[in-house]
């Protein structure tokens, strides 16, 4: 986490201080203290200890799904970094086990982050095309539904749980500006989200690599 | 011109050869368990609710997940089991995932007919909820010395058991026999 802090202060002091004052201009992002973003794209994450013990114990995968989405709220603090509060969804995947008579068992687990990340734009010549760099820790959450049958006869029963974990997150983006205020977005990065865990202590990383596409908005009255 | 339309009818009947290779091959098919609760869930109590303890003390115990059961099988001797669901003439799966430690002796064993010593039985070594399975030829069809018609309501004769002799670390999560039916045939 230490690595995380240092990196944060020194985009914050990269950024603020000493964003090169041959390149700024003053009237970047003029009048866009305010954002809001929206966006989706794909998403990747490796097998582990968790997935293999869940295969161990007779489950196999159903499904999984690469689709990420993102909503984002953000406030400039100055004239090139802003802070964000984000929203991402993560890995999301259904396991289906024989229980021998009657309907499969079933496992799904959903996993979502969100955090306090800072951006860092790195000045243009124009205001058309602007990149940053990003930078994110927070929570991450693991929804997890079992459906198993405990008698002969019953129908399953679902348990449901909600496992609690940090999250780390990099992204390095471009943002095409379309209008003054409205802009479409290409990001891409790395997600650290050690959730679920089982009772084996195994834990899922839920994270892992990702490219997302969106639409964002800036706006409000710099005083 | 005739050769022409020999071509065509054949062009149109070539869907139709693949037919009975696709109801020969990936045709119905299923597959069926010939015991029940072979995941260890059902509970009534401190004992399985399908599997019958005949010797000894066993205990519910959370694997992975608080609510996915095993059974861990307590001091020694210890044996459990359980009567076929149905009756059953071929091949059949055994599916096992264990954790015992190395040492503790814990077999399992196919009993067709209720006459000492059992058809099939086999060591379960593996530790860590590691799986085994094997392929094994069962015949468990209740079908009587005599000439008498087999009882249709009669349950078949078979048994399948574990059995642990030696004190020490054993928990079974799972032990699920399978019978394939229908397009596939028994491998």
């Amino acid at each position: 986490m230490t690595w995380t802090y240092r990196a944060l202060v020194v985009a914050v002091f990269a950024t603020c201080l000493h964003s090169g004052p041959n390149t700024a201009r003053a009237d970047f992002a003029e009048g866009q203290p305010w954002g809001l973003e929206f966006g989706f794209g794909w998403g990747r994450t490796r097998s582990s200890d968790y997935i293999r013990t869940l295969e161990d114990f007779g489950y196999t995968r159903d499904s999984r799904t690469g689709f990420r989405a993102v909503v984002a709220a953000s406030r400039r603090v100055c004239r090139y970094f802003e802070i964000l509060f984000q929203f991402n969804t993560l890995d999301d995947q259904n396991f289906a086990r024989s229980a021998g008579i009657g309907v499969d068992d079933s496992f799904k687990f959903s996993t979502l982050a969100f955090g306090i990340h800072g951006r860092a734009w790195f000045p243009t010549p124009n205001d058309r095309f602007r990149a940053y760099a990003q930078l994110g820790v927070g929570s991450s959450v693991a929804i997890t539904r079992l459906r198993t049958r405990l008698s002969q006869d019953a129908p399953r029963t679902e348990f449901r749980d909600a496992q609690w974990s940090y999250n780390i997150t990099s992204l390095l983006g471009i943002e095409g500006m379309v209008s003054k205020h409205v802009g479409l977005f290409l990001n891409g990065g790395y997600v650290f989200a050690p959730v679920p865990k089982n009772l084996f202590g195994q834990r899922h990383q839920s994270g892992g690599g990702l490219v997302l596409v969106g639409i964002s908005a800036h706006f409000g009255r710099t005083r | 011109m005739r050769t022409l339309a020999k071509a065509s009818v054949r062009r149109g009947l070539r869907p139709l050869l693949v037919l009975p290779l696709f109801f020969g091959i990936a045709g119905p098919s299923c597959e069926y368990d010939v015991v029940e609760d072979p995941g260890f869930q059902f509970w009534c109590g401190d004992e399985l609710c399908e599997w019958d303890t005949v010797e000894g003390e066993i205990e519910r115990v959370p694997t992975w997940h608080e609510e996915d059961a095993a059974v861990a099988l307590i001091g020694s001797p210890v044996t459990l089991e359980q009567r076929f669901a149905t009756r059953v003439n071929g091949c059949v799966l055994i599916e096992l995932i264990a954790d015992v430690d190395p040492g503790v002796s814990v077999t399992i064993a196919i009993d067709e007919d209720g006459v000492e010593p059992p058809e099939w039985d086999a060591d379960v070594d593996r530790s860590g909820f590691q799986r085994m399975s094997w392929r094994v030829e069962v015949d468990v069809r209740g079908e009587p010395e005599n000439d008498d018609a087999p009882d249709p309501d009669a349950a078949p004769p078979g048994t399948v058991r574990i059995q642990k002799t030696t004190p020490g670390h054993a928990v079974i999560t799972q032990l699920r026999l399978s019978k394939r039916c229908g397009g596939h045939s028994d491998p």
